[in-house]
């Protein structure tokens, strides 16, 4: 059985993107929008909440909360923010692996498992790039030897 | 053989090549499939053009003779994709060659085919042609996996091909008593489903004619019917003197969608027939458009027992059935049982699914969680009166009227609160003897789902803040299906959930949530 906890690295490039996106949108805010005038400030403030909500509350809820299990009878995760889920997919009903691996992946930690059935499917998010060839190996080499 | 002998035998070669050749290809209406839709269009000022010139065909071709050509074009083009369009049976399987040109190679095996159908409409009925459908659990096709439109002989021949492992096999038929399929159809049509269906047919109506001119016919058609309407109540009823007109709209509006929904439930389920053949299902229907499909019964995903709440005081079920490819066409349903008695019902599934059990949930949501189904229902039923109230405030004339319609709007959400609290009592799941039952009731239906524990793709658990404080859960189970389909059922008992799942297998390595 293998578990996996998200890549903190993941966490790491997800804030460093909010903070380019941050910069991005506080610019547009006061330099792009001249229809907004004088409330640009109240229109930056109400997206500097959102983002610190987003940044500070959802981002560390999500990674707490994640957790993946896969184990010779059944692939089990655990996710959610503020509903929190388990799905348990039968390994009997997995078809396909889809590995989506981004470039410099092994530093962001920006990879993922698609794990497709007959009628739903499984993704596996921020996994390190080690992990998420592992993982896939495991699973194809139980799909394989079902076919067999 | 003689000189005249041999020419006669050559001929008679010559002509049973051709015939084989056409044999296997779709029937010759589907040129005018692929021809643009369009078409007509040219059509009708070059033929204006000639009736305008006495049919003089000299100067007509010499003045459009551009026209001409480009229809020409296009029929050929039509010619030439329905050559290289054709069909071939194999011993274990059916192949057809499709797409532009025939470059597209498809082989279906007879044993992995779920669903084979075949649909005629009043226009193929005249010239003796059929829409055949073949599907297949493959998802790497997203639309059929074959179809082609056949004559009724070849049709009829796949069909025997198809269906010739239950020839010798004894048939158990089922068929709808029509007097239940006329009474309930009366009681329990709905005008949702008519309105769904009306939209449907203008859809097919742009689709087929162009937005400009399905505008037009829409225009002209509400124009007549308005005026119909006007003439009618002037002349017998008098209601528009009495009753708001906005009112009398609402009230065309619901009296219609009932009629059409009506009139396709009848004319869909009258001649209605399921016949359990072996491993196979075969499945006829409809009046004008006649339905044929043949269901292989170990590709079934799950049944579905519907009710709505009318008839679930009266008894009244039926049963509609998932197997990939059945009721996928547009205006179709995917009925195995068509509306009628509890118990007639069970005797025809005992007939058609005899494997399937009689559904047992082991738990159900109740008195406590009354509030949890009522509490958006009942929030909803605040909005028509807070809606009209604001109106009130910017048309100050309307008053009568916005009264009226306020009090129609709260009726469906009332309806919905009736059937939520009724739902807070039934919603139910449990595993028995290899299929899970679901119980549940997402809007206005009741659906009660048995699905083979091997159909399960997917569970989902989850829990909102709410939910972890009083001990309950949402329950989501996925099923083997072309999209992704799933039950959700909500409010249940959350540690009784999570034994279930370790019982049945579903969770070796469990974390609280």
């Amino acid at each position: 059985m293998y578990k996996y906890k998200p890549a903190k690295r993941a966490a790491a490039s997800i804030y460093i993107l909010l903070t380019f996106v941050l910069v991005a949108v506080t610019a547009a805010i006061f330099l792009l929008i001249p229809l907004i005038g004088e409330y640009d400030i109240y229109v930056a403030a109400a997206y500097w909440i959102v983002h610190a909500f987003f940044s500070c509350v959802m981002i560390p809820m999500y990674f707490r909360h994640s957790m993946i299990s896969i184990s010779h009878d059944e692939i089990v995760q655990y996710s959610g923010m503020f509903t929190l889920t388990s799905e348990f997919m039968p390994m009997d009903s997995v078809k396909s692996v889809t590995t989506v691996i981004t470039p410099l992946s092994r530093f962001t930690g920006l990879n993922f498992i698609i794990i497709n059935a007959l009628g739903s499917k499984i993704l596996l998010a921020f996994m390190r790039k080690d992990d998420c060839l592992e993982a896939t190996r495991y699973i194809n080499d139980i799909i394989r030897s079902r076919k067999v | 053989m003689n000189g005249p002998q041999a020419v006669r035998a050559a001929a008679k070669e010559k002509k049973s090549r051709l015939r084989s050749f056409l044999r296997r290809r779709q029937h010759p209406i589907k040129i005018i499939n692929y021809t643009s839709k369009n078409i007509w269009l040219l059509l009708i000022p070059v033929t204006k053009y000639l009736v305008a010139e006495r049919f003089d065909f000299h100067s007509w071709i010499r003045t459009n003779w551009l026209d001409i050509l480009t229809i020409i074009a296009i029929f050929a083009f039509a010619v030439l994709r329905w050559l290289f369009i054709y069909y071939e049976i194999e011993e274990d399987g059916i192949i057809a060659h499709t797409g532009l040109f025939g470059i597209l190679t498809t082989k279906v095996y007879f044993s992995e085919i779920t669903t084979f159908s075949c649909t005629q409409g009043y226009i193929y009925n005249a010239v003796n042609a059929c829409t055949m459908f073949i599907e297949t659990n493959a998802d790497s096709i997203p639309k059929t996996d074959i179809k082609l439109v056949l004559s009724e002989k070849c049709v009829g021949e796949i069909y025997e091909v198809v269906t010739r492992q239950g020839k010798k096999l004894p048939k158990f038929s089922v068929s709808p008593k029509k007097t239940y399929l006329l009474v309930f159809s009366l009681l329990f049509s709905s005008t949702l489903s008519g309105m769904i269906l009306f939209g449907t047919f203008m859809f097919e109506v742009y689709r087929f004619a162009g937005n400009e001119l399905g505008r037009k016919m829409e225009e002209q058609f509400i124009r007549r019917v308005n005026g119909e309407i006007i003439k009618i109540d002037s002349h017998f009823l008098r209601l528009s003197s009495t009753i708001p007109k906005a009112v009398l709209v609402l009230g065309g509006i619901v009296l219609g969608g009932w009629m059409i929904s009506f009139t396709a439930n009848l004319m869909r389920h009258w001649s209605f027939t399921a016949t359990r053949c072996g491993s196979q299902l075969i499945v006829q229907s409809g009046i004008a458009t006649k339905r044929k499909h043949v269901i292989n019964r170990e590709k079934i995903n799950f049944l579905d027992f519907q009710q709505t709440l009318l008839m679930k005081i009266f008894k009244i079920s039926s049963v509609t059935l998932y197997c990939t490819g059945y009721g996928k066409k547009r205006r179709e349903f995917s009925a195995l049982i068509p509306i009628t008695t509890d118990r007639e019902m069970w005797a025809s599934l005992k007939i058609l699914e005899p494997s399937v059990p009689k559904p047992k949930t082991e738990i159900s949501t109740g008195r406590h969680d009354l509030m949890r189904f009522m509490l958006i229902p009942a929030m909803l039923c605040f909005i028509p009166p807070a809606a009209g109230t604001a109106a009130k405030l910017i048309l100050s004339k309307w008053h009568e009227e916005i009264n009226i319609i306020m009090v129609l709007a709260v009726i469906p959400f009332v309806w919905l609160l009736i059937v939520q609290i009724n739902a807070a009592f039934s919603t139910r799941m449990g595993f028995k003897n290899g299929y899970c039952t679901l119980v549940y009731c997402p809007m206005y239906q009741f659906h009660k789902i048995v699905i083979p524990k091997k159909n399960i793709s997917k569970i989902s658990v989850s829990r909102n803040i709410f939910q972890r404080k009083n001990g309950t859960c949402t329950l989501k189970v996925y099923t083997n299906a072309e999209k992704t389909k799933y039950h959700k059922v909500k409010s249940l008992p959350y540690d009784k959930v999570i034994d279930i799942c370790i019982r049945e297998g579903y969770l070796m390595e469990i974390q609280k949530i």
